[in-house]
């Protein structure tokens, strides 16, 4: 098996054919091959080698029609430790195996920050709307980075089939505006994706300040510069109108980068 | 005339206040702060073994990469009239950012208050003998051994093994990964600051024995040379002013003329060390056996060359790599070829390789991980003062992970670490004057790989500088690679990954001062962020053109890698320039609202 694995994951051009037959292999051997990922594979990885266990894992679930590997991962979270749970919710989240969701909901509360942060990730990958409640639970008090992963799953949540729904979504909308102040860029830029997708791309949904009306520079604490980038995330055209007509409000220096 | 022009640069560089200007150009109108773009991993969970505080501190603050620049410059330049390597400036820049930080520290502040060098005494002797001894002591001489078969493997012969296959290639770097665990375990034995004193000391004393030939002519600058040397109880080789074939292992070895080959053998044995001066005549420097490692191996070993077209024939570890050891050569004028493989021409890996050559129009070729390249706790410096020089690294050994016909360079100011373990150092470039060209393929001028700064600095000349990925500019996976260009219309070109490209979480920074320059590209390049990188082409002056084959990839690009954006900023500051059809003069962009997008802004003022 090591052998199968070791060329399967070179990323020499000249292993090519090998690569491709030892890959084929593995896939081949299924169940065995997952145990052995699971019991050899997940630690003194390299870079490379931690990617291809990524991209197996993904290969052997088959888009989530093959559930034993998804099945071997849940089992196997409870026994690993905390360094290697991350990436075994990553992988979860990869495999397109929407019954792991659950995974999420279990470790969502966990101690480790790199484990909650990819458990929330299990839920934006695989998102129901009641993911939604959840996930804005506890965001105001998370870290950073955990912010950003949340963030990140419920803009997948709101953007799915149902998650804009105006039961689900729309009510949602004003829990994330705070978040468009945030002081870190990354946690910004997601919230402005989560409030879009939250809103369903109804621009009316958000309640967009009226350029001509508003007096201050930052309607509702938010920056002309921020609503800007909202409505362009959204970019339906009456989004796209309104960031014409508030254009003049944005400062000159900022102007230029979206009228140039 | 050259200082003249040095002095300009360096008042335009920090005029430009290149990076202020992003900073308000750029940064403020989109409502980004520097510290949204702090590269350091969100989750990281333990410190980089052999971290340099230098390189921490840019991953930290990129802000921090216009001061590197200059502050880089004003360490080559400071206080040297005649602009000589001043090793004592080098060694602050091997402070730790963690571990083994007092060594490094005690070892600059030894060394920060003196004058250039310090003023050479005859007791001073005993002090590079005992300090040498003392260093040597740290590892038994079997251990010295292996650290030398060792570092030949990591830089030398792994490279050119192809033929083994992807098991064998595994199995191979498993055992690599136990010799390198050794190594690095008994590098933390050292204390190097007993081989800074010793080297500080060393060259006191050459820079004595030199004074005196100068100041007395060869011939009685000889005799008082001797004397000098004799008094201190060091080995004295001289040579005559003919013609000479000198076999060199150790010592103190002065030829005061005549057109000589010297081959030069390092003894094997740490603790060693070898002052040489030839003071006239177009010479030979031959290194007739590598397997002793380089003359700087565990030892110090300076060279210094007056005048005259020289030639430097090197295989790996050459006359200027520093392994374990200091290795210096200073080559003040003459047209000079510098030929080598591996590891040569400014190489440093747990010490310092200079290569300072003062004038004339050279030609430097190497085969890999040469021209100003650091690994762990090493600085690698390439230092030319002017003329219109030749920089090529060779196509030799095939990239084979990525190509079939690429070749990896690692060289032409470029550091590496060693990835997921041990950090990289610092690897530069500087050439200070002339109409220059650098050929190189993958990883080079300016790039890095693993917490290493790669940094290459050209203050004057139209320049050429070719390469194809991860160059001129580029710092990939947590490294920082920097290309600085004062002036001169200059040539850029490469595939990708390039021109001020952070892949990774690194940063590289590609800035132009002034001149009509010309980029071209494929993608990825230009001030573009990958995976979480950060990239920035600034140019401030001139009639530029910009040419790339996909332009959504460049200019201002930045991916959406592990759900975060990346940063990629392009600006140009002032002329008329051609661009590729979507961007503008005068004006701004930024993409926006599309999900792979993180945030890639450009602007021409």
């Amino acid at each position: 098996m090591d052998t199968l694995f070791l060329t399967a994951a070179t990323g020499e051009p000249r292993f090519q054919a090998q690569r491709d037959s030892c890959e084929k292999a593995l896939l081949g051997r299924g169940a065995a091959t997952v145990e052995y990922l699971l019991a050899e594979r997940l630690s003194d990885q390299t870079p490379r080698q931690r990617r291809y266990v990524e991209t197996l894992f993904g290969l052997l679930s088959d888009s989530g029609r093959v559930r034993f590997p998804g099945e071997a991962i849940a089992g196997a979270m409870a026994a690993v430790p905390d360094q290697v749970r991350p990436q075994l919710l990553y992988i979860a989240s990869t495999m397109g195996d929407t019954s792991l969701g659950k995974l999420g909901l279990e470790w969502l509360t966990h101690d480790s920050l790199a484990v909650r942060c990819m458990a929330a990730r299990l839920l934006g990958a695989y998102p129901k709307p009641a993911y939604a409640e959840l996930l804005l639970r506890g965001l105001g008090s998370a870290p950073e980075v955990e912010r950003h992963q949340r963030l990140w799953s419920l803009s997948a949540v709101y953007g799915s089939k149902d998650g804009a729904a105006p039961t689900e979504g729309g009510k949602s909308c004003g829990r994330l505006q705070p978040y468009l102040v945030d002081s870190s860029l990354a946690v910004r830029h997601m919230a402005i994706r989560a409030l879009a997708n939250c809103a369903g791309g109804d621009f009316e949904r958000i309640g967009f300040p009226d350029p001509e009306k508003e007096k201050g520079n930052s309607p509702r604490g938010i920056s002309w510069l921020t609503w800007m980038e909202l409505a362009r995330v959204i970019a339906k055209p009456e989004a796209l109108a309104w960031s014409q007509k508030a254009a003049s409000r944005l400062a000159p220096e900022s102007r230029s980068f979206f009228f140039p | 005339m050259a200082a003249a022009l040095l002095l300009t640069c360096a008042v335009e560089f920090s005029r430009a206040g290149i990076l202020d200007t992003l900073g308000a150009e750029i940064l403020r109108p989109n409502q980004i702060t520097w510290s949204d773009l702090d590269l350091r991993p969100p989750l990281a969970e333990s410190p980089i073994p052999f971290a340099l505080a230098e390189v921490e501190t840019l991953l930290q603050a990129p802000q921090s990469s216009q001061g590197t620049a200059e502050k880089w410059r004003r360490r080559l330049l400071h206080g040297a009239a005649e602009k000589d390597v001043v090793l004592d400036s080098l060694f602050i820049a091997l402070r730790p950012a963690r571990e083994r930080g007092q060594a490094w520290a005690e070892a600059g502040a030894s060394l920060g208050s003196g004058k250039k060098g310090g003023a050479y005494s005859p007791s001073a002797a005993s002090l590079i003998r005992e300090s040498l001894r003392t260093y040597a002591g740290d590892l038994r001489p079997a251990e010295w051994d292996s650290l030398r078969a060792i570092t030949q493997d990591f830089f030398v012969l792994h490279a050119e093994d192809t033929s083994l296959d992807a098991v064998g290639m595994e199995k191979s770097r498993l055992l690599e990964k136990k010799r390198s665990d050794t190594l690095y375990r008994w590098a933390q034995r050292l204390r190097p600051h007993h081989l800074v004193r010793a080297a500080k000391e060393m060259q006191a004393l050459q820079q004595a024995l030199i004074d005196s030939l100068s100041i007395l002519g060869p011939r009685r600058g000889m005799l008082a040379a001797k004397k000098k040397v004799l008094a201190a109880g060091l080995a004295w080789h001289p040579g005559g002013m003919g013609p000479d074939h000198h076999r060199v292992s150790g010592g103190v070895w002065l030829d005061p003329g005549g057109d000589d080959t010297w081959e030069i053998t390092a003894d094997g044995k740490a603790g060693g060390y070898l002052i040489l001066i030839d003071w006239g005549g177009r010479d030979r420097y031959l290194q007739s056996d590598t397997s002793r490692g380089a003359p700087g191996f565990g030892g110090v070993s300076l060279i210094y060359d007056r005048e005259g077209d020289d030639h430097y024939l090197e295989k790996h570890f050459g006359f200027s790599s520093g392994v374990f050891g200091v290795g210096l050569v200073r080559d003040a004028a003459g047209n000079d070829v510098y030929r080598g493989q591996c590891a040569v021409q400014g190489f440093g890996f747990f010490g310092l390789g200079v290569l300072q050559d003062k004038a004339g129009d050279d030609t430097y070729g190497a085969a890999l991980f040469s021209q100003g390249v650091g690994g762990s706790s090493g600085l690698g410096l390439l230092w030319d003062g002017g003329g219109n020089d030749s920089y090529e690294i060779r196509p030799v050994f095939v990239d084979d992970l990525r190509y079939r016909d690429h070749f990896l360079s690692m060289g032409q100011g470029f550091a590496m670490g060693n990835m997921s373990a041990e950090a990289g150092g610092i690897g530069i470039l500087y050439d200070a004057a002339g109409h220059d060209r650098y050929a190189a393929d993958i990883f080079a001028q300016g790039a890095a790989y693993w917490h290493g700064l790669g940094l290459l600095l050209d203050d004057a000349g139209s320049d050429r500088y070719f390469a194809h990925q991860y160059a001129q500019g580029a710092g990939v996976h947590e490294a920082v690679g920097i290309a600085w260009d004062g002036s001169g219309n200059d040539t850029w070109v490469s595939k990708g990954v390039s021109q001020g490209c952070g892949h990774d979480r690194g940063l590289g920074l590609l800035a132009e001062i002034e001149g009509d320059d010309r980029y071209s590209a494929v993608d990825m390049s230009q001030g573009a962020g990958s995976a979480n990188g950060l990239g920035m082409l600034l140019d401030l002056r001139g009639k530029d053109a910009y040419q790339a084959v996909k332009p959504s990839m460049c200019l201002g690009h930045g991916d959406l890698r592990r759900d975060r954006g990346s940063f990629g900023f392009f600006m140009d500051l002032e002329g008329e320039d051609v661009y590729p059809s979507g961007f503008v003069n005068h004006g701004g962009w930024r993409v926006d609202g599309q999900p792979k997008r993180g945030h890639g802004i450009g602007r021409d003022r």
